[in-house]
């Protein structure tokens, strides 16, 4: 090939480049809040393998600029939205000399509109929030369970149960999803089921704290009640689950629950029981069922799948008073379990969960 | 390919290739430990396969285009080649005995609450124990160590895969508060921890309570703990703080408001968090701070009912916090911490 043949093959190359857009923009849709982590993937590389990458980038949306862009490596930026009015914008990037688009790259939203599950991160709440209606337990115990979360952000956060449904009229997508101002705390109202998953903006969910407390309150002057794990989809697993160290015995009744966070089906998971400190085979092998009670609306599901043995030792008598590694084995799901001990006669509950 | 010319008209070390590079360049012969690869061809190494001495790294993981992070298999002490899809880096990891503390490869996991194989009298006729156990979940072998002086106390730290200890045979003469155990961060995510507090004096009356056991990324620059309740005629409100690897004892701002709203009761930054005891190549403990009775310190907040409480850094340190509320007649715990 001639030389002027070569170049005009390559710069045709680079002309159909620069025709299409110069990188995708994952997820594509964030909220009219802004605050989502966005990826911008480079069709090419912005330097050379073995060269240092470039000190910063600009990104902007729609002309408004995205917040704290950081270059991942040669082809990646990780930049946060700004927020913006609803609608499609184009996607600029500038870094190291080069000014590169995605023309009607990206969609902000918000109620009644599109939204991308991967810009929230789930939270499982395991149990019911029941903060103002006792519920009546054995040996007159009443009992209350207690939400808050704080969005200690400098910005609004959006955090919700499941998928909202757009409430009627519609305000229409330049209205976000629910969301919690800056610097503030909120109880969160009854009606929230065990197993609920909420979903808070992952950009933002650092900043985003939860606090759950379970009381007996008929007897609030001997105990201020028992923390409850609240977990981050981080910590869900599709492998085995050790409860360690977990009392099964006659003076209290133990429950296992486990959950199924994504539901597609019904599912099953493994329960092994064994002694502490013993590499014996387990004591109890059993198999629990999880069905799922929701349906996923865009990748938001508002109740994982749950299942519940509500007191270990009636379920498997052959347990000997003692404590007990409880191993709890997904098959094919991501979740996650925790055992509960409640005392039969002062209700008091103690709580093992996997850390 | 048309990426690839596009990069050479733009620099000329557009066609240069990266060079193979890794860290660490130490581990142990356990294996478990994360070792990052980088200067790969691919963009996306989701497929790069990864040998230590020509054993399968146990587990490979793409981070970045051209970046890899492996689990390193088990082998005898000595020099290794690491062999990739681009090439050898000879003699590009050295495996060393179990045992010795490389502190990059290893990441701290605080244990807020030990008193070993002790029980401690406390008020009102408790007797307190805690008990710790521990599981490697992982498919491989990995080590825990913890710190000098109180070391393993003659235990070996390699934990093999699905192996269940219990935590007893540390001694934790020092402090009750803030002991440090050290995982390899290759395989940190695969242990399993379990801490309990029980006043043995009161077993048919409670299982114990759960305590926390927080991994390094927990710990941040400002901590909220939420409807913590203030009632002084039952029961006593402590509220402890750790650092992990500050070179100095500093200042945390403890901001108290009403959970019902309103003025802050307590804006205050006295509480000190300080170095903890023993000292080697190990460290044992983390750097602690407690008030251990909000009341007594702020009598402002006696009548204050559901509290919420921000302790938060002045300087770069990152902290982790939590309270601990006992009932004075039955000397139950409750823990609130973070979630």
């Amino acid at each position: 090939m001639s030389r002027r043949l070569f170049l005009i093959v390559v710069i045709a190359l680079a002309a159909h480049v620069y025709a299409a857009s110069d990188f995708t923009v994952t997820p594509h849709i964030g909220s009219v809040i802004g605050n989502d982590d966005i990826t911008i993937h480079l069709n090419q590389q912005m330097v050379c393998a073995a060269c240092a990458l470039p000190a910063s980038a600009d990104v902007s949306f729609g002309g408004a600029r995205g917040r704290n862009p950081k270059i991942i490596d040669r082809f990646t930026i990780v930049v946060t939205t700004p927020p913006a009015l609803a609608g499609v914008v184009d996607v600029v990037v500038q870094v190291n000399g080069l000014r590169l688009t995605a023309s009607n790259a990206f969609t902000f939203s918000g109620m009644g509109g599109l939204i991308a599950r991967e810009n929230y991160e789930a939270i499982l709440i395991p149990i019911a929030v029941a903060p103002d209606n006792p519920i009546p337990g054995a040996n007159g115990s009443r009992w209350i369970t207690e939400l808050w979360v704080r969005n200690a952000a400098t910005h609004a956060v959006e955090y919700f149960y499941g998928l909202p449904d757009c409430p009627s009229p519609c305000p229409g997508p330049n209205t976000p999803f629910p969301y919690v101002t800056p610097g503030t705390s909120v109880a969160q109202p009854g009606g929230i089921a065990d197993g609920t998953l909420a979903y808070v903006q992952r950009g933002s969910a650092d900043a985003f704290t939860l606090a759950m407390r379970v009381r007996d309150i008929s007897r609030s002057n001997e105990n201020a009640g028992t923390d409850i794990p609240l977990v981050r989809d981080e910590d869900f697993r599709t492998t085995p689950i050790e409860l360690l160290n977990v009392p099964i015995d006659s003076l209290s009744r133990t429950g296992l629950r486990v959950y199924d966070t994504e539901a597609k089906s019904e599912t099953t998971a493994t329960v092994r029981i064994f002694a502490m400190n013993s590499d014996a085979a387990p004591v109890v092998t059993t198999t629990m069922t999880l069905t799922p009670r929701d349906t996923a609306d865009r990748g938001f599901l508002r109740l994982a799948s749950y299942a519940f043995i509500s007191d270990l030792r009636a379920a498997f008598p052959q347990l000997p008073d003692g404590r007990y590694r409880v191993e709890v084995t997904p098959v094919k799901f991501n979740g996650w379990a925790f055992a509960s001990s409640t005392n039969n006669d002062t209700q008091l509950v103690t709580t093992v969960y996997p850390q | 390919m048309r990426a690839f010319i596009f990069g050479c008209l733009l620099s000329v070390a557009g066609c240069l290739e990266a060079q193979l590079a890794v860290a660490p360049i130490q581990g142990s012969e356990t294996g478990g430990d994360a070792v990052t690869i980088s200067g790969l061809s691919c963009i996306d190494c989701s497929a790069a396969v990864i040998r230590f001495a020509g054993t399968p790294a146990q587990k490979v993981t793409a981070i970045n285009a051209g970046v890899v992070q492996a689990i390193t298999p088990s082998h005898a002490p000595g020099a290794v080649d690491i062999t990739t899809d681009d090439g050898t880096i000879t003699k590009g990891f050295t495996y060393v005995q179990a045992g010795t503390f490389i502190a990059s490869n290893f990441e701290a996991v605080l244990i807020p609450l030990s008193l070993g194989a002790n029980q401690f009298p406390g008020g009102y006729g408790s007797l307190w124990a805690s008990e710790l156990w521990i599981n490697n979940g992982n498919r491989w072998t990995a080590e825990l160590l913890f710190g000098n002086p109180d070391n393993n106390s003659g235990s070996s730290p390699v934990i093999i895969q699905g192996q269940t200890r219990n935590g007893q045979y540390i001694a934790s003469a020092q402090s009750a508060f803030g002991l440090l155990a050290w995982v390899q961060k290759g395989s940190a995510k695969g242990f399993t921890f379990e801490l309990q507090a029980r006043d043995v004096s009161r077993a048919k009356l409670h299982s114990g309570t759960e305590m926390p056991v927080v991994h390094e990324s927990e710990f941040k620059d400002s901590i909220d703990l939420l409807n913590v309740p203030i009632e002084p005629a039952s029961s006593r409100i402590a509220l402890r703080v750790f650092n992990l690897d500050s070179s100095r004892e500093f200042p945390v701002h403890v901001v108290i408001t009403p959970a019902a709203g309103g003025e802050a009761l307590v804006d205050d930054e006295t509480l000190i968090v300080r170095g903890g005891p023993g000292g080697g190549t190990v460290r044992s403990y983390a750097r602690y701070g407690s008030d251990d009775d909000l009341v007594a310190r702020y009598p402002q907040l006696a009548n204050a009912g559901r509290v919420h409480i921000t302790v938060s850094t002045t300087g770069p340190e990152k902290i982790w916090s939590f309270v601990a509320v006992t009932n004075n007649a039955t000397q139950l715990i409750t823990t609130i911490m973070p979630h």
